[in-house]
């Protein structure tokens, strides 16, 4: 998760506080003769919570977070909520794939391409269509955008909505005319209203979910970003879409800052439908079922039917997280489970609804404990589906409950392990070279360890003793990685002590950090900023809520830093 | 799954065309596929799906007696399904008694409803399919068509006539939409002729002269706005951020380039009006019967306007699924053979002959239609010329027929329906050939080597057929 690049270390610099107006720009003001920034914050003073603030200071560095370009789903949610489309053009272009931050909306990954522009004004130039194309049907795009009888001045108007929404901040004069001057271009009203459309849609400044400020090209220098763009950022990692009508109000109106709307806003979002984007995320990137979940995919040895059904059950269970605010500590800790038809029958307990295909709270079976002992995730990262590959679920462990991944292995690295059926050894004999080789211990010793923890799990999640063709009962026992070295028994006592374990519930709350930040965390962030939010929110009586409202207040969401030209 | 996506990066990275923008001066360079001429060589599919009448004693898609050898007008008795194209003897050849192992031994291994799927899947990809039962299937690799637009790195032209959803007999299965395979997945056809048109020729088609706004200057403001505002951005925004506009710009850049370099047109390749706007549509439950046969003939033109420009040299055709409503009364007047009476569904109500009166009198009458739109795109490449002076029917292969065995699902067919039109400069047309059995890997193995494709072995068939 953390990534140690070469960039400037921003925590020698310190950051006064002053009391500039959000959004202003401010004027630098610095210490030492480097520009820092301009510290605006909700009242007055420099932007981060108490929480953070008192553990880790009052102008720790917020890091820079790149311009942003659309994920393929905020694209089409964005479009969806701007042109009131149902349609669902990113499914052409390329996926993005998962970033340093384990998430696929790490800006840093999110790269441009010749063929996704082409793709882009493909899309666009569908969509525009499509706007137009629903001029006589009530309640259609075409009505919602254009609310005047067509004219110059309602073309301008037309314009200056449309961008305002798209561009999720006012728009200048300078940036009308450009779009006027593509409205001009054609010699009736709603061919010019297309080619706008089109062309808002190609535009840099819809693409890309950015911030600027006087200070942007200023290195080093800290700015709080205005309240448009904090719209965008909370909205886009809440909803992965455009600013709501309520947001865009309390940005326009300079209260979004204020820590006690933030706060209500993040409550409001997280109630909202629109989450169900993030629990996607969480499933795909962080749960790492973005395969398994694939609708066109398929496992050798699962059926579709409990292939869905394992991906049901994780979204179920991150669903009641979010929705019943329960702490993100209950994917470690939680006693209970959701399971339809299918999971209830390969749990082998009783199925207790009426319909078949929805899922319902149940206890947790013995041998479970939280999400992390779902078949789903124990499936997606069991490296193979005739056996279970420890070091495969051990690496997971390390990159989303320890954040401490090992580095990638040498070249030389010889990856064999074969099926214990086939070599009558057991994986923890197989693994030993690993512990006893010094060339391996330095990574394997955390991995193994982790990984050996689950062996009682088969590569369907399925709990087992033995191996097949293997003599003796299986022994998951062993130790936390250091710092902790907490023994354990089995994977639930594993869980148990990294539930208890401060690195690991700084961890989740650094995996819901990268998420909103849509970064990894590099050695520019203070990680005593995770390490406050988890010990203090992913706690056994926390709330998800909390942990999103101190991820949103912290200096890294609320600030930027400025880049030399 | 769709090769409409596939299609459309192939035409951005590779030859050049792209969704309604114009085409790059690489797609009109007249590359030889190797031998000793010029010209383009040139393959095209048409299925024809269903199954059909051709029993034994009554083979109306083989000519009388069996004859084999050069056809003549008499080769063909009144009830043939080519008695009303005499005319056109001398443009194809009958290919009799072919077998495929593939069909064969898909449908042996999974049961499909009377080797409908087993059919239509290994028409062109001659490989048993994969996991039916999730109406995923997947084959092995690529299909005959998508292999040679591998192999001469132009696209692949897949289309169909639509009408392949409307279920009338329970099966869910859409299946002229696993006809063309690329890596193992099927190419989505396209359906709609307009599209079509804007995805490969809109930016070719000049406007008339004084008719604002010209495409050209609206897709250049529509681009010019963005490189305006990523300049905007980039005079606030710092260095990494700024590198990233910098792509953002040059891929904007390379989009404008694509679009308005003026392509080297050869006088040829000159492309008329779009389809009309009544075909702007997709006819997936037989809806639109009334404009089927101009839906084809809009694909057909298209097809001979692609080849003209040297867009693709590979090209798919589906008639139809195998269930449809479609109804065809009154053909249009300009086919051949304006009397083809489809009164029934087309897979029970026509293709399940035995269970209705007059059923091989309805297949006929059906397959004349299928051939009148067949000879419509023969005449049409006989019209058409490439660089050398030679007509592009004679550089091109046109395989049609069908691969379910029979209609009836009896055991009572001569054999399954197919004919091969055109590739006089490489071919035999106007002939009647008795394949004897040959497997359909040995025919692709010799259309490759027709073709000059230069491959060792199709599917492991290294032999060449005499046709």
């Amino acid at each position: 998760m953390r990534i140690y690049s070469s960039l400037i270390f921003l925590g020698t610099l310190t950051t006064a506080a002053c009391v500039g107006q959000i959004g202003d720009g401010g004027s630098p003001v610095g210490a030492g003769g480097v520009a820092s920034g301009t510290d605006g914050g909700g009242e007055g003073g420099a932007p981060g919570d108490p929480v953070t603030t008192a553990s880790c200071g009052a102008s720790y560095a917020p890091g820079h977070l790149a311009i942003h370009r659309l994920t393929n789903d905020e694209y089409d949610n964005t479009v969806r909520d701007l042109l009131f489309t149902t349609a669902t053009p990113a499914a052409a272009f390329d996926p993005s794939p998962a970033g340093a931050s384990g998430f696929s909306n790490d800006s840093d990954a999110l790269i441009i391409s010749d063929d996704l522009i082409a793709a882009y004004y493909a899309a666009g130039e569908a969509l525009a269509k499509g706007v137009i194309a629903t001029k006589a049907t009530p309640g259609g795009a075409y009505g919602k955008l254009v609310t005047c009888a067509p004219s110059a001045a309602c073309a301008q108007t037309t314009v200056t909505n449309l961008a305002t929404r798209a561009y999720r901040r006012p728009v200048t004069s300078a940036e009308v005319a450009i779009l006027m001057g593509v409205y001009n271009q054609d010699t009736d009203f709603d061919t010019g209203i297309q080619d706008v459309v089109n062309a808002i849609l190609m535009n840099p400044k819809f693409i890309f979910v950015h911030t600027t400020n006087a200070l942007s090209r200023t290195a080093g220098a800290t700015f709080a970003v205005d309240d448009y763009a904090l719209a965008s950022r909370l909205s886009y990692a809440l909803w992965q879409t455009m600013p709501d009508e309520t947001l865009s109000q309390l940005a326009s109106a300079g209260q979004l800052h204020d820590p006690a709307t933030l706060q209500a806003q993040v409550a409001r979002m997280l109630k909202d439908p629109r989450v169900s984007s993030l629990l996607r995320s969480l499933r795909n990137d962080w749960a790492g079922l973005l395969t398994l979940a694939d609708p066109n995919g398929s496992l050798v040895g699962l059926s579709d039917d409990l292939r869905t059904a394992m991906v049901g059950e994780v979204d179920a269970y991150l669903k009641d997280v979010v929705t019943t605010d329960k702490s993100f500590l209950s994917v470690l800790t939680g006693q209970y489970a959701f399971v339809n038809q299918t999971m209830a029958t390969y749990y082998g307990i009783p199925f207790t609804g009426s319909d078949p295909s929805a899922y319902v709270q149940v206890s947790l079976p013995p041998d479970r404990t939280g999400l992390v002992t779902t078949p789903g995730i124990l499936t997606a990262t069991a490296g193979d589906v005739a056996y279970t590959h420890p070091v495969h679920r051990g690496h997971w462990l390390t990159q989303k409950i320890t954040c401490t991944p090992p580095s990638p292995a040498p070249q030389n690295t010889n990856e064999t392990f074969t099926n214990p059926s086939t070599s009558g050894e057991s994986p923890r004999v197989a693994l030993a070279q690993h512990t006893s080789n010094p060339a391996c211990a330095g990574c394997h010793v955390a991995m193994d360890a982790l990984g050996l923890g689950l062996e009682n799990y088969d590569p369907f999640g399925k709990w087992r003793t033995t191996y097949p063709a293997v003599t003796g009962t299986i022994d998951a026992s062993g130790t936390l990685p250091p710092p902790s070295t907490k023994a354990f028994s089995d994977g639930l006592g594993m869980y148990a002590d990294l539930a208890a374990d401060d690195g690991a519930r700084a961890c989740l709350a650094e995996q819901l950090m990268a998420y909103v930040l849509t970064r990894a965390l590099t050695s520019t962030d203070d990680l005593c900023v995770s390490k406050a939010i988890g010990t203090t929110s992913v706690t056994p009586t926390g709330a998800f809520s909390e942990t999103m409202k101190l991820i949103v207040q912290s200096r890294q969401f609320l600030m930027q830093t400025g880049e030399a030209p | 799954m769709s090769n409409w996506k596939i299609q459309r990066r192939q035409l951005i990275t590779g030859a050049g065309a792209i969704f309604a923008l114009p085409l790059l001066e690489s797609l009109f360079s007249k590359k030889a596929l190797a031998g000793g001429t010029s010209d383009p060589l040139r393959f095209v599919s048409l299925y024809m799906p269903n199954g059909t009448y051709n029993v034994k004693g009554d083979a109306v898609w083989y000519p009388q007696n069996l004859q084999t050898g050069p056809l003549s007008a008499s080769s063909f008795s009144s009830r043939s399904v080519f008695a009303p194209f005499t005319s056109e003897i001398a443009n194809f050849s009958v290919l009799m008694h072919p077998s495929c192992s593939a069909r064969d031994q898909a449908a042996s291994t999974v049961p499909d409803g009377g080797g409908h799927v087993s059919a239509i899947t290994t028409w062109l990809s001659q490989s048993v399919f994969t996991d039916v039962g999730s109406s995923q299937c997947t084959v092995p690799g690529s299909s005959f068509d998508q292999m040679i637009a591998d192999s001469v790195k132009k696209p692949n032209l897949v289309m169909s006539g639509g009408c392949n959803d409307s279920n009338p007999d329970g099966v869910t299965f859409n299946y002229a939409d696993y006809v063309s395979y690329s890596n193992g997945q099927p190419n989505e056809p396209h359906k709609n002729p307009v599209e079509l048109y804007s995805a490969m020729f809109a930016g070719l088609v000049a406007p008339p002269p004084g008719t604002p706004p010209v495409a050209a200057a609206r897709n250049h403001s529509i681009l010019d706005s963005s490189l305006a505002d990523i300049k905007d951005l980039q005079g606030k925004l710092g260095k990494t951020d700024n590198q990233k506009l910098d792509d953002y710009f040059t891929s904007i850049r390379d989009l404008e380039t694509k679009i308005f370099t003026p392509p080297v047109v050869a006088s040829a390749c000159t492309p008329g009006a779009s389809p009309s706007k009544v075909l702007d549509n997709v006819d997936l439950d037989g809806s639109l019967s009334a404009i089927y046969d101009q839906r084809v003939q809009a694909f057909f033109d298209m097809v001979v306007l692609a080849f003209k420009c040297d867009l693709v040299r590979s090209v798919s055709f589906t008639f139809d699924g195998e269930t449809c409503g479609r109804q065809n009364n009154p053909c249009p007047s300009n086919l051949l053979y304006a009397s083809a009476d489809l009164t029934g569904q087309l897979h029970i109500g026509i293709s399940h002959y035995g269970q209705n009166s007059n059923g091989d009198v309805k297949c006929i009458s059906r397959d004349r239609n299928y051939l009148s739109l067949f000879f419509y795109l023969i005449d049409a490449l006989k019209q058409a010329t490439d660089p050398s002076g030679s007509a592009i029917l004679d550089n091109t292969a046109v395989l049609a027929g069908f691969n379910v065995t029979d209609g009836q699902h009896t055991g009572n067919a001569e054999g399954t329906p197919m004919i091969m039109g055109g590739g006089k400069n490489f071919m035999h047309p106007g002939n009647c050939v008795d394949l004897g059995g040959a497997d359909m890997k040995d025919l692709f193995y010799t259309l490759s080597t027709y073709l000059k494709l230069g491959w060792s072995n199709y599917q492991g068939s290294t032999t060449v057929l005499s046709i």
